[in-house]
């Protein structure tokens, strides 16, 4: 079965645009296959992953037996035995007051769970041999002691190239494994975590990992760290600890190292191998760090503080005490490369005071969202017409469309990665995100579809066309082209080839043959030199634009892959998506000479939220995800809010296109009433300008001049009125002419309203017109869009 | 409106096999070859038309019957059009839905009865088998040719005889 009026969409021009391109789906879906196998793959080698994974077992294994050998006292067959605390960093901590003490119960206490974030500044000590010569702090020959033994050599081979004085900010993010019941004693927890140390000037960070133990009684944290990337040795955790402590912690590492290997050995049976992320710590540096911390005490009892920990584990809703944000004060010691970090009182975020600022940072958005979707609604409602989404700009609502689809994404992951139930309120907003993202990638499918066929008539050369109507009843159609100008009117339609634009006459009669006559040719599966044509010219077109389709698709996938992992990207992206808000619409209301059509309220609320929620993480200092600051939101905020301005002053009396100069402002708006010559054939029934396609009633250019009909039957009236009518086109020219000109011209002005002729020649009533643009903005008869009327 | 313009495109001629002259066929008011349609009584919205099967396809021979309703929109909506005589066809099924795009969402103001039936004609000459509304006529038809063909005019002397 054929499809007449679809595949003949342009019989004045004789050539069917490819508005069907017949898609094979074979190499598109091989093509979307191996882009989603370039971006799931990336890294491609799963294999190496897995030696690493085994690898790192076998270490582990070898690791536990030897420890196992070494606590049982039976070292003397693995030969490994951990080291004597080194007696020398006792007093360089008491020096830096470092290393709490036990306190008052019934006044003060320490935390018991440190899982959290801590920020603070922090400040570096060089405290290799040369350098503590030079300078004179009161602790200088305590670190002297410390380093007695280093190798300066040794030093340089092990600092790599990271700028250690440059770094003043220290962030630490903690999490503490919670005592097993079944250990002895409950005075220590492992904790492990990372370090970043940023370069305020290049905004660089250096990361290192640490796997320690959180002595609870006294609130001490000792640790061990590496750069991210090199594994800490767990068994050398006993030789940091004050000795009185060291069998505790020799306790608790052995279950920990077992329960590791069981748990990369079922990694490996259930296959899941993870790629880790290759680091370019190790090229920064490789020395390792013990680290060592101490809680600040805060003044709170302990049963109090014991409770309130306890009600956040495992909530009851009972009323406990609010107490001071957790501080941690510490040192982060490299002897191997005489590094000496300080930090005083870096502020953390506890669980507490973290989840209460998820919880909010989830209800405000999800209740943003939820204003976005119903103002998205309540402007879907109203632009519902073919009209109304022919003025909305595509690329408007796709760009909202990816950013909610980012955020959905971005929550979806958070909700589920971090651990709590508080994260799981980010949900919420998720979901909403979600909701609103597929109601606006439908809404911009739906406009996309309504507009494509905008573009359609630009690729089809109409001038070079041959004169399809001429073939099967040429005599007929050149008798209907109503060419010749009258003496009263100007120069015909403001089209840019009238000759060509001819053979499409106004009568229904001639165009519509074509429109059969297409449809014959198809089923009859005739070759016509029209036919072939639009063969040859749809093999020119289909192949570049599955390529650039898919093209344009695989660069959009890998910008979102890479945008969600990286959060530079997500900045970039965020504010180059905002910046262009409104731009397309504001673009395509000036190049159509039409205001949006969007309400005021969609505008300045979707501004605002969308703001809101940008501007949350862009500048405010203390967000969810701990972004710094930036000045320029403000420019960005500025910018948008002005697009906002533009677009609605753009529906106002001001026009779309105030804000351009003059000469550029002029928009050619499609002017549906010319001035309509008669049709110059002396043998026509009467003025008609040919029949509306719609209605079937004949179209009269000024019904002034028209004749009453005299009798009922419309067809015989034509009949008897054509006697009048000739006579009245010969008088054309004499002073009769004249006069009767002069008529027209007068009527003319309100008379032509009666008419409308689309682009593509096509003549209706202008109430008939109306009422199906209504429906659809497609020429009744050859189905190419139509400007609005 | 709707009324008016029913009333506009009645054809009161008689059947006119045309046959390959088509372009002879001015389809301004005129029925098209081998179709026609009127109302069925006083009704103008409600319509009876036939359809000679054509020539050149195994539903030669036979005279289809549909029913046509208009809408009250009309011409701005597609009428309702659909087989009462039984078909074997890949995109008309038991009940004598049509799937034909040109009366969904490829409606136009300015096409007439006549040209919906010749498109209906067209389209029993060369069924679109990958937009079915029966698979398995147009997997027969796809597959099958010869056993379609048979069954269509198997079918056709059947009921449309």
């Amino acid at each position: 079965m054929d499809n007449p009026p679809r595949d003949e969409a342009d019989p004045e021009a004789g050539i069917n645009p490819p508005t069907q391109r017949a898609r094979n789906p074979i190499p598109q879906f091989l093509f979307i296959s191996f882009i989603l196998f370039l971006l799931t793959n990336h890294n491609g080698d799963e294999f190496l992953a897995r030696h690493q994974y085994q690898d790192a077992l076998k270490t582990l294994t070898y690791q536990l037996s030897n420890y196992t050998a070494w606590m049982n006292g039976t070292a003397m067959e693995s030969n490994f035995t951990v080291p004597e605390q080194d007696v020398t960093v006792v007093p360089l901590l008491d020096s830096f007051k470092i290393g709490g003490g036990l306190l008052d119960p019934v006044t003060s206490s320490y935390f018991s769970n440190t899982t959290g974030t801590f920020h603070g500044d922090t400040k570096f000590y060089n405290i290799t041999p040369p350098f503590l010569n030079n300078t004179a702090h009161e602790w200088s020959p305590l670190a002297e002691k410390y380093m007695a033994d280093a190798n300066m050599t040794l030093i340089l081979e092990k600092i790599g190239t990271w700028n250690w004085s440059a770094s003043d900010k220290v962030a630490l993010s903690l999490v503490e494994k919670p005592p097993s019941f079944t250990n002895a004693s409950n005075n220590v927890a492992l904790i492990h975590g990372k370090i970043e140390l940023t370069d305020e000037s290049t905004s660089e960070d250096l990361r290192l990992e640490f796997e320690g133990i959180h002595f609870i009684s006294n609130g001490t944290l000792i640790a061990l760290a590496q750069p991210t990337g090199q594994h800490v040795d767990l068994r050398f955790l006993p030789s940091i600890v004050p000795e009185a402590s060291r069998n505790a912690t020799a306790q608790i590492v052995e279950p920990e190292l077992a329960s590791r290997i069981t748990r990369l050995k079922n990694l490996i049976d259930a296959g899941v191998i993870e790629q880790e992320a290759t680091t370019d710590e190790a090229s920064k540096t490789s020395c390792p760090f013990s680290l060592y911390m101490a809680l600040d005490p805060i003044k709170v009892p302990e049963k109090l503080l014991r409770e309130y920990e306890e009600e956040i584990q495992r909530p009851a809703g009972i009323w406990t005490v609010d107490p001071p944000p957790m501080s941690i004060s510490g040192l982060l010691m490299s002897k191997e490369c005489g590094i000496l970090y300080e930090f005083h009182k870096a502020e953390g975020i506890g669980l507490r005071s973290l989840f209460r600022k998820l919880t909010t940072y989830a209800g405000t958005t999800a209740i943003t969202y939820l204003i976005l979707l119903v103002l998205l609604s309540r402007q879907m409602q109203r632009s519902r017409t073919p009209s109304g989404i022919s003025r909305l700009s595509f690329w408007t609502f796709f760009v909202q469309a990816t950013v909610d689809s980012l955020s959905f994404a971005g929550h979806t992951v958070f909700a589920l990665i971090a651990d709590g139930k508080p994260s799981l309120s980010l949900i919420v907003p998720a979901f909403l995100a979600c909701v609103l993202f597929a109601n606006e990638a439908q809404f911009a499918m739906l406009i996309q579809q309504f507009q494509a066929p905008e573009d359609a008539p630009a690729r089809v050369p109409g001038p070079t066309a041959p004169p399809a109507t001429a073939t099967p009843d040429g005599p007929r159609a050149v008798a209907d082209a109503p060419i010749t100008a009258t003496t009263a009117s100007p120069p015909p339609p403001p089209q840019p080839t009238p000759r060509a634009a001819g053979t499409c006459s106004p009568s229904h009669t001639s165009s519509e043959t074509t429109v059969v006559l297409c449809v014959l040719r198809s089923t009859s599966k005739v070759r016509s030199p029209n036919a072939t044509l639009c063969v040859s010219f749809f093999h020119s077109d289909s192949l570049p634009t599955i390529h650039i389709s898919g093209l344009v698709l695989f660069v959009f996938l890998t910008v979102m892959v890479h945008t969600i992992l990286s959060a530079t990207l997500s900045i970039l992206f965020v504010s180059a998506s905002y910046s262009l808000f409104w731009l397309p619409q504001i673009v395509r209301s000036a190049r159509r000479g039409r205001g949006s059509g969007l309400s005021k309220e969609y505008l300045v609320g979707t501004t605002l939220c969308r703001l809101y929620i940008a501007l949350y993480f862009l500048l405010c200092p203390k967000n969810v995800l701990e972004i710094e600051p930036r000045p320029w939101s403000f420019i960005l905020a500025g910018v948008v809010c002005l697009q906002m301005m533009v677009v609605i002053l753009q529906d106002t009396r001001l026009g779309p296109t105030f804000f351009l100069p003059r000469q550029y402002a002029a928009v050619k708006i499609y002017d549906y009433h010319p001035v309509m010559p008669y049709a110059n054939d002396p043998e026509s029934p009467d003025q008609s300008l040919g029949d509306c396609a719609i209605c079937m009633d004949a179209i009269y250019v000024d019904p002034s001049l028209r004749r009453r009909p005299t009798s009922l039957d419309g067809k015989s009236d034509w009949e008897k009125s054509s006697a009048t009518g000739t006579s009245k086109r010969k008088t054309k020219g004499t002073a009769g002419g004249i006069l009767n000109a002069v008529q027209m011209g007068v009527g003319s002005a309100t008379a032509r309203k009666n008419y409308s002729l689309a682009p593509c020649h096509h003549l209706f009533h202008t109430d008939c017109l109306e009422r199906w643009l209504a429906i659809k903005n497609i020429c009744p008869q050859c189905r190419r869009p139509l400007p609005p009327l | 409106m709707a009324l008016k313009r029913i009333n506009k495109v009645c054809p009161r001629f008689p059947l006119v096999v045309v046959g390959d002259v088509i372009e002879l066929i001015d389809l301004g008011r005129d029925p098209p070859s081998s179709c026609s349609a009127g109302p069925t009584g006083d009704n103008m919205f409600q319509w009876q038309a036939t359809i000679m099967g054509p020539g050149e396809s195994p539903y030669a021979g036979g005279v289809f019957f549909l029913s046509i309703s208009f809408p009250v929109d009309y011409p701005f909506k597609p009428p309702k059009v659909s087989f009462t005589t039984k078909i074997y066809h890949p995109n008309i099924n038991a009940n004598g839905s049509i799937c034909l795009d040109i009366l969904r969402d490829q409606w136009s103001p300015a096409l007439t009865i006549s040209k919906v039936l010749l498109s209906i004609c067209s389209m029993l000459t060369d069924p679109n088998p990958d937009d079915p509304l029966v698979p398995d006529i147009a997997h027969l038809y796809k597959t099958d040719r010869t056993r379609y063909e048979a069954t269509a005019r198997e079918w056709t002397r059947k009921y449309a005889m």
